[in-house]
């Protein structure tokens, strides 16, 4: 689904907590959010490509966001699985903290990410809202997709 | 869309298939003037095309076709030969009938679109040739009938289907597949000869619906190669160059989505063969090249790929200039050109924004470049490659995954998980005991190999090479029986030593992230019948990874002057069996894939072929006693049945070759022996056929010519086809 951001348009996004961070993605490039599933570790990659998982018949590969973002993080126990689709129908998973609600932001709303977020999140970050009890970090999807693996 | 829109959209796209075709026969008649099956087969296409377009009252289209269709139906009857000057122009006609045919796609009429011009010059070109044929014929009418025209009556026997609903169809077969493979692992555990049965069949019937629903999925890359003639034609002559295409494995079938996706890339390539690659006639000339240039194309599938070759026998990539460029575009520093090596420094034309030439021309260049191409085709899944020689040519090599194939696999174990290999880089299991490891593996430094028969193959662990915590001395350590999986890639074998190997089983192929797939150690990722996910081997991958080149040559070095002697030492192990007039004959054991001991009820004839199951696909055979001349030449009846020239036999041996990507077997005898002896002796062949003769056994042997034989069986079939007037082609 194409979707063209006006000036003035409303945007949904689906929202999550991953550390102690709170961030918001397109909701429409949020394929689905789905349980632990069960992992069959890749050999040869970095530690923060945690594997790949089944969904339905498809073979999507899972990325430890956690790892990703700060380079010692723990294991994860509990997690949720974001999963993300682009517009040429490839998806990866995000394992994240837990999922909160989706909400709807006016395009205007979108400000800079600020210089004190740190430079590996500032990578996967295209902008930040303001909102009356936080920031809301917006995932950049398309440089995910793109460059998860730099 | 009415009814009225669907037939027309029938039309148009029935047309430009039609135009295809044309386009094509038009550069062959080039080359042909006095084809006249290829010149009745374009007549028929502006023939259709008018009278369908009159059905719908298309005027231009119409009149446009019915012109074209008086030009041709000179040319039929001989009045006028196809120079290059009206190949020319009925390509430019099917050009402007395509922009009609457009017009009429999107806005059902034919719009503004000129053809007068066009019609006059074809009138002219009619007419200044016939005028000067005016002598010898009286009044000519439009379109008489020639008595020569054969009528040929073309059937329906296809349907149109929309490709959404074949790739709904083929996601559904893939889902049954997994199923079916869990259904079997279950009907292993429950010892019920019921349900065991019943899930043979539903394997049976699940494996046979497969195979056709890919198929209906697959075109022969002709389909986008067909078109490639023309362009190349179009090129040269507007480059002043002179180029031939060869195209080799066009019958190679590839997924109709994928087609899609490399055509523009590969006409990009081909364009930038020409007008950057190919140097022009003079200057060839004067290099000692032969004047035409020469482009190779070809495909074919291995391993689960297909592959994609395109080669030019051109001026190659000059390393240095590339550097030189890249540098002036701020690509890389003059520091980073110094410790480039010349093949990475080639491959710098695959970073965005490069472009080799500085005057850009119409054709490549400008916009499209090669990131562009490599961009689509890893976009597919796939990876491109480039090598070059100054002087000598470039050669670009495409490798695109079969995206939803199913494929037999073997499932092999390390100590944590399951790994799946194409049954086809499978070339065989062994399993050693404890007391013969220090026969048949060497230790060398750090690296192993094993004696296979004389030869020797590098053994690498898949523990190791996948970083799973055990090294190939571990894996020998702790068990007492190895398994070695011996692979081949790229034509080279290597022993794989593995935990366990399980089973085999019929995958289906789930394509793995861009990014995983551009690593080539991973080929895709299946969900085995046990639920789990299991990823698919690149066997060339996993070989490069492993360095599996640098350990033979290493091996080859150490192992020394005498093993080196064993090893190049002539003896050598031979087929050996009867040949038709009681001597014996020979072929060397080592180039062969596989012998086998075949029934003669399972050798069957077509046509003039002997043909077998095998596989899973038709082996085409060729009985070696039919093609290697008799002596006494006498006129063989190719019609025996092999019954009745191998009479008392029950059983044949074949001996099956691999030939790049195809298999074929030649028949034998109905006995063979294993020999080795080592050649010292050879005398010049005495036939046609024959490599060489020698002494085994102390008899007389002709050491047979495998090329050569099937070489003459070709002939043999094109002669006697020819003779009795059927196709030499099945």
């Amino acid at each position: 689904m194409k979707v063209v951001h006006m000036n003035d348009e409303m945007i949904q996004y689906c929202t999550f907590y991953l550390d102690k961070s709170f961030f918001g993605v397109e909701a429409h490039k949020v394929q689905e959010v789905a349980r632990i599933q069960n992992l069959t570790t890749i050999p040869l990659m970095p530690d923060y490509v945690k594997g790949l998982i089944n969904l339905r018949g498809e073979v999507v590969m899972s990325i430890d966001m956690s790892k990703k973002l700060h380079a010692c993080a723990e294991e994860k126990n509990d997690y949720v699985n974001l999963v993300l689709r682009d517009q040429n129908a490839n998806s990866i998973s995000l394992m994240v903290d837990h999922v909160g609600d989706v909400i709807e932001l006016s395009s205007h709303g979108i400000e800079d990410v600020p210089e004190n977020i740190d430079p590996s999140t500032r990578k996967v970050v295209k902008g930040m809202y303001k909102l009356s009890q936080k920031f809301m970090l917006v995932l950049d999807v398309d440089r995910i997709m793109n460059q998860i693996m730099e | 869309m009415n009814e009225n829109q669907e037939l027309i959209a029938a039309f148009v796209e029935e047309s430009i298939e039609g135009l295809d075709a044309f386009d094509q026969d038009l550069v062959e008649l080039e080359k042909k003037p006095d084809d006249h099956e290829v010149i009745n087969k374009i007549f028929r296409v502006v023939h259709s095309m008018k009278g369908t377009g009159s059905f719908f009252e298309f005027e231009k289209l119409v009149t446009l076709s019915h012109t074209a269709e008086n030009l041709l139906d000179d040319i039929r009857g001989d009045k006028l030969q196809a120079t290059a000057e009206i190949i020319t122009i009925l390509l430019e006609t099917s050009d402007v009938l395509r922009k009609i045919l457009h017009n009429i796609d999107k806005t059902q009429a034919e719009g503004e679109i000129r053809i007068q011009e066009l019609l006059e010059k074809i009138h002219l070109c009619r007419t200044t040739q016939l005028e000067s044929e005016q002598n010898q014929t009286q009044g000519v009418e439009e379109n008489p009938e020639p008595s020569h025209h054969r009528m040929q009556i073309v059937t329906e026997s296809s349907i149109r289907v929309d490709i959404d609903r074949l790739d709904r169809l083929m996601n559904l077969v893939g889902e049954l597949v997994l199923c079916r493979n869990q259904v079997l692992q279950y009907s292993k555990s429950l010892y019920d000869t019921q349900f065991a049965i019943v899930s043979q069949r539903l394997s049976h019937v699940t494996t046979d619906l497969q195979e056709i629903v890919m198929q209906t999925r697959m075109q022969p890359i002709e389909r986008i190669w067909g078109r490639y003639p023309r362009v190349i034609r179009t090129l040269a002559n507007s480059c002043n160059k002179k180029v031939r295409l060869i195209m080799t494995g066009e019958d190679t079938e590839i997924d109709k989505t994928l087609l899609e996706i490399i055509n523009d890339p590969l006409t990009h390539i081909l364009r930038n063969s020409i007008d950057h690659g190919i140097e022009d006639p003079e200057y060839r000339l004067r290099s000692g090249k032969p004047e035409e240039g020469t482009i190779y194309l070809s495909a074919y599938q291995e391993g689960g790929q297909i592959i994609v070759e395109i080669r030019d026998d051109g001026k190659g990539i000059n390393a240095s200039y590339v550097k030189q460029q890249a540098v002036k575009k701020g690509i890389i520093t003059e520091a980073q050109s110094q410790s480039l090596s010349d093949r990475d420094a080639i491959n710098l034309i695959f970073v965005p924004g490069f472009s080799t030439v500085d005057t850009v021309t119409d054709m490549s260049g400008r916009g499209v470049g090669m990131d562009v191409v490599k961009e689509y085709i890893e976009h597919a899944g796939g990876v491109v490659e480039l090598t070059s020689e100054v002087g000598v040519g470039t050669c670009i090599q495409i490798k695109l995954p079969l995206t939803l194939a199913i494929m037999p696999g073997i499932v092999l174990g390390t100590c944590k998980s399951k790994y799946v290999v194409h049954q086809a880089s499978l070339v065989e299991l062994i399993c050693l005991e404890d007391d013969e490891i220090p026969d048949k593996i060497e230790f060398i430094r750090n690296v192993a190999v094993y004696r296979l028969r004389g030869a020797v193959i590098p053994l690498i662990c898949l523990d190791e090479v996948l970083n799973e915590g055990r090294t190939l001395f571990d894996v020998i350590d702790q068990n007492s029986t190895i398994n070695i999986v011996v692979l081949q890639a790229a034509r080279r074998q290597f022993g794989l030593v593995v935990e366990c190997i399980h089973d085999t089983q019929e995958v289906v192929v789930k394509p793995l992230n861009r990014f995983l797939q551009k690593m080539q150690i991973f080929a895709g990722a299946t969900i085995l019948g046990d639920g789990g996910i299991s990823l698919i081997l690149d066997v060339g991958g996993i070989a490069r990874r492993a360095n599996v080149e640098a350990i033979r040559k290493e091996a080859l070095e150490v192992i020394g002057v005498q093993a080196q002697e064993e090893l190049q030492d002539k003896s050598v192990q031979f087929v050996v069996f009867e040949g038709q007039d009681g001597g014996q004959m020979g072929l060397p054991l080592l180039d062969i894939y596989r012998l086998e001991k075949i029934s003669l009820n399972d050798i069957q004839k077509i046509g003039l072929h002997h043909v077998m199951q095998y596989q899973n696909k038709i082996l085409l055979l060729i009985d070696v006693r039919q093609v290697v001349e008799e002596r006494r030449k006498q006129l063989r009846n190719t019609d025996l049945a092999l019954s009745e020239i191998y009479k008392n036999a029950h059983h044949l041996y074949v001996a099956v070759y691999e030939d790049g990507h195809e298999k074929f077997g030649l028949i034998l005898s109905p006995n063979v022996d294993i020999m080795q002896i080592e050649v010292e002796n050879t005398s010049k062949p005495t036939r046609a056929g024959v490599l060489y003769s020698t002494i085994m056994g102390n008899k007389i042997t002709e050491v047979l010519n495998v090329s050569e034989i099937i070489a003459m069986s070709y002939r043999k079939r094109m002669n006697v086809s020819e003779s009795i007037g059927v196709p030499a082609e099945l």
